[in-house]
């Protein structure tokens, strides 16, 4: 079990992280484009 | 004089080429909107071409991908325009021919950016239909005639394997190699 | 005690056999697609080919069976690698050649490698009147050439057979997650599996929104997870990702294809609970610089030709294609002209640099890596350091992949190594395509995208470019995705047993 809650929260930080870069995308072109 | 004629008549007429192409009816093919994207920006064109893919509905519009053969364009027509449609092109039939006429747009604002044709009118020139798919001779043959012998061989493949199964023990003895 | 000296040709032989038969086999799954949906005639293309590959995989076996025990040097390994990947290229294309959607056999092959290297060029005729067996296997390509064909062989095999870790290496991977090459490989296929079943749900989902019907949904949804993990770039419509005209499923893309050009070394640490090193890894450090710094030029060079007009459209054209790029997926959503007559210089050099760059060392991305760029970086860093500090304050340089690791020259020319043979091939690239009458912004950018294993197209790869220069790209690819050393020991050892056997020399091997 505590295998799958780490899997879940690593999954989920690699998601958020993904989301980041994401969100840093869409701020250039709005402060830019 | 002549010559600066000429050139002004010679520069118009390239200018006015895509509206030649686009008021007197005349389809426009999807390369020459790809490749001329900026000239045919915001104006309206004929362009004719098959229904793929799917009719992907979105509240009281729908997105047509229409192929004429060289690219798939994407069409912004209305519901009560996709309605007309009854059969889209895939694998084993073939799609309505539709004429589109509308304005086409090099990056459209009001859908992110993506190359589209807003549709005012649609109309079906030829209903689509099934179509038989070619088979080859040479593959229904070999298709018939390989499998068995291959299974045959992996079998064979199989057996020598627990066979040689004893050898495993032997090499363990052997230095490794560098 | 062993009496007779052993054939090194056979372990060579029967794990290429056994990898060819392992990656083929797969061909069931299109097999069944086809008979859900009726589509006979691709049914007999498959089963015809299934024969030809299993009848070559058990020929090779045959052969090299006697001595499958027998560990493998790195140099036979890599021999492994690079051998399957092209055999395999001959023998997949088969389905492709059979299915009649491609005017030649070359292009087929062209097709195979592009899939097997998650690049994305595509030389099929008419994708929107594909079947759905075809569509099946081009993903399934995809999806499996980016784990590694080894890879995916290496995890039915029994532990402490023939040496897994020197064919492991061969196949440009040398993270050890765990102890041992097979168990690693079996890690490396659970990460992905767990992410087929999250992506593949959300991919579904999002396509259901877009308006597609649940079965297509699927399928889309499935092949798009596959295409999007594998940083592959194939996608089932001949418009790519413009076909949806949906943000959602863009956006979804991009999550599952920036996590896909992780580190899989990377995705173990965070998902065994070392969560930390999402932020203090190297790859993922550099990515984020090089991605920034790429984003901002291309915007600007953008901004500069006045090609998009809002920030949601930048946003979806500009960053999309730029971060697909980078990633090296090679998803899009505009038309491959459009870059041509659009973007305009500075944009697109900043997208060849980003494609150039690529994704992270041991994923199934391309280019530089991560891993290079940020130990070239730090190595600069370390040697301005070196020249500037009195001797007493110069200590050893160290970078972070998932321990703390000190930076020598050994590393260092490593390195600059891989990354000079990268940059060597993108020129070789790029003059094939001037030699095929391309403008020197078409040539270098498609050649970027072939030695990335990228996928964009500016509309160089066509069915009707010179048959010389899809020999070159399909080169470039197989070079690339195998970082050019088990390509090297594989034509080296054809070379050496050429010359053996043009001098009958006795029978040693």
């Amino acid at each position: 079990m505590k295998e799958k809650i780490k899997t879940a929260r690593g999954v989920l930080l690699e998601i958020g992280f993904s989301g980041a870069l994401i969100i840093a995308g869409y701020a250039v072109s709005a402060l830019l484009g | 004089m002549p010559k600066k004629a000429l050139f002004f008549i010679i520069t118009l007429a390239l200018l006015l080429f895509p509206a030649a192409t686009l008021a007197d009816g005349n389809a426009v093919n999807s390369n020459d909107l790809i490749d001329h994207a900026k000239d045919y920006d915001q104006k309206t064109v004929v362009f004719e071409g098959e229904v793929v893919g799917d009719i992907l509905m979105r509240q009281d519009h729908a997105w047509l991908a229409v192929s004429d053969g060289s690219n798939t364009i994407g069409v912004w027509v209305t519901a009560q325009q996709a309605e007309q449609l009854s059969f889209v092109g895939k694998y084993g039939v073939r799609g309505d021919t539709v004429q589109i006429e509308g304005v086409f747009h090099r990056a459209c604002a009001e859908h992110g950016g993506d190359l589209d044709i807003h549709a005012d009118s649609v109309s079906v020139l030829a209903v689509g239909t099934r179509v038989q798919m070619p088979v080859s001779r040479l593959v229904v043959i070999l298709s018939i005639a390989l499998p068995l012998p291959a299974v045959g061989l992996l079998l064979y493949v199989w057996k020598k394997r627990a066979g040689t199964r004893n050898d495993a023990i032997k090499m363990d003895t052997l230095p490794d190699r560098k | 005690m062993i009496d007779r000296p052993i054939n090194r040709l056979r372990p060579i032989c029967y794990y290429t056999g056994l990898i060819i038969l392992v990656l083929n086999a797969l061909q069931i799954l299109p097999i069944l697609t086809s008979v859900l949906y009726g589509e006979w005639p691709i049914v007999f293309a498959f089963i015809a080919s299934l024969s030809i590959a299993a009848l070559v995989a058990a020929g090779l076996m045959l052969a090299g069976a006697k001595d499958r025990y027998s560990k493998l040097s790195f140099g036979e390994g890599m021999v492994v690698a690079a051998g399957s990947w092209f055999l395999c290229m001959l023998l997949s294309a088969l389905p492709y050649y059979f299915s009649g959607n491609y005017l030649s056999y070359l292009d087929t092959c062209f097709d195979v490698m592009s899939g097997l290297t998650t690049t994305g060029l595509t030389l099929i005729q008419d994708l929107d009147h594909v079947s759905n067996g075809i569509n099946m296997w081009r993903h399934l390509l995809t999806f499996v050439g980016g784990q590694g064909m080894v890879v995916l062989t290496l995890t039915f095999l029994t532990k402490g057979q023939g040496g897994a870790y020197r064919m492991y290496v061969g196949e440009a991977k040398d993270e050890k997650l765990l102890p041992n090459a097979i168990s690693t490989a079996r890690r490396i296929w659970q990460i992905s599996l767990i992410y087929l079943g999250i992506g593949t749900v959300a991919l579904t989902a999002s396509a259901l929104v877009a308006g597609l019907p649940l079965d297509r949904a699927f399928l889309h949804g499935l092949w798009t997870y596959m295409s999007a993990w594998s940083t592959g770039g194939f996608a089932p419509m001949s418009q790519n990702i413009l076909y949806y005209h949906s943000t959602l499923f863009e956006l979804v893309t991009v999550v599952f294809f920036v996590i896909g050009s992780f580190n899989f070394a990377l995705h173990h640490a965070v998902l065994s609970g070392n969560t930390k090193e999402l932020r203090k890894n190297i790859e993922t450090v550099t990515f984020s610089v090089t991605l920034i710094i790429t984003v901002l030029l291309c915007t600007l060079g953008l901004m500069k030709n006045n090609v998009y007009p809002d920030a949601m459209a930048m946003f979806r054209k500009g960053f999309y294609q730029l971060i697909s790029g980078h990633t090296t997926t090679g998803f899009m959503t505009i038309y491959a002209k459009q870059f041509y007559y659009e973007w305009g210089d500075i944009a697109l050099f900043a997208l060849t640099l980003a494609m150039m760059f690529g994704g992270s060392a041991s994923s199934t991305a391309g280019g530089f890596k991560g891993m290079r760029t940020g130990i070239l970086f730090t190595a600069l860093k370390s040697e301005v350091r070196r020249m500037v500090l009195p001797e007493s304050r110069v200590r050893e340089q160290k970078y972070h992949h998932i321990r703390d690791i000190v930076l020598t020259d050994t590393v260092v020319k490593s390195a600059a190594l891989i990354v000079i043979l990268y940059v060597a091939t993108f020129a070789i690239g790029t003059i094939a395509g001037l030699l095929a009458g391309f403008p020197l912004s078409m040539a270098a950018f498609e050649s970027a995208s072939a030695t990335g294993n990228v996928g964009l197209s500016i509309g160089v790869t066509t069915a009707a470019m010179p048959a010389f220069l899809k020999i070159v790209y399909i080169a470039i690819m197989w070079l690339a995705r195998l970082e050019f050393l088990s390509v090297f020991a594989l034509i080296s050892y054809l070379v050496r047993k050429a010359a053996q056997v043009c001098q009958k020399k006795p029978y040693s091997l």
